[in-house]
């Protein structure tokens, strides 16, 4: 991670203006490991502002695999303070930015539910239904999606 | 812009931070790189 993708000028960035970074050496620091319950490293997790995890990944990501498991993160992080319409964007943002990513499918799904739980809408989980049909029919996300209708 | 990642390696000072900059926290456990 550190040679490939800390390294990264996009990441950099990216981690710089949206995160406070907080780095452990897990073999000098066991009782945050233990806490944590890291198995492996790499593993990265997302906290909310009050320490609260939300997300988190193990081994090495790419640096747009990684920045969209960020993305995750964040997007989580309003899913679950239930500001929906903030969750609803911030999904859309990822799927935008990081289409070919693991993630991406996941975003549509939960880019959908957010929009349905801003709006009343039901129309909208079809809509998200068809999106993971047309682009990641392959995906068990699509398979999650196919109850709430599609094409 | 900096050139690499500033990493706060203490977890009250990642909590202060994250608080005063409403900020999420990115918490990377290493063992090596």
């Amino acid at each position: 991670m550190g040679t490939v993708t800390y390294s990264n000028e996009e990441v950099i960035k990216y981690v710089s203006e949206n995160f406070v970074p907080w780095r452990v050496f897990y073999l000098q620091q066991q009782n945050l490991a233990t806490r944590f319950r890291i198995d492996w490293t790499p593993c990265v997790i997302i906290l909310d502002s009050k320490g609260e995890e939300h997300h988190r990944s193990i081994g090495f990501m790419s640096p747009s695999e990684f920045m969209a498991q960020l993305s995750l993160g964040c997007a989580r992080i309003a899913f679950h303070e239930k500001n929906y319409n903030q969750a609803t964007e911030l999904f859309d943002k990822l799927v935008q930015g990081f289409p070919k990513t693991s993630v991406a499918p996941e975003a549509v799904w939960y880019g959908g539910l957010s929009h349905f739980l801003a709006s009343g809408d039901a129309a909208v989980l079809k809509s998200a239904s068809i999106k993971l049909q047309e682009k990641y029919p392959q995906s068990i996300w699509c398979e999650k999606a196919s109850a709430w209708g599609g094409v | 812009m900096t050139k690499e990642i500033l990493w706060i390696k203490n977890e009250q000072e990642a909590l202060e931070n994250a608080r005063l900059r409403l900020l999420p926290i990115l918490l990377d456990f290493f063992k090596e790189g």
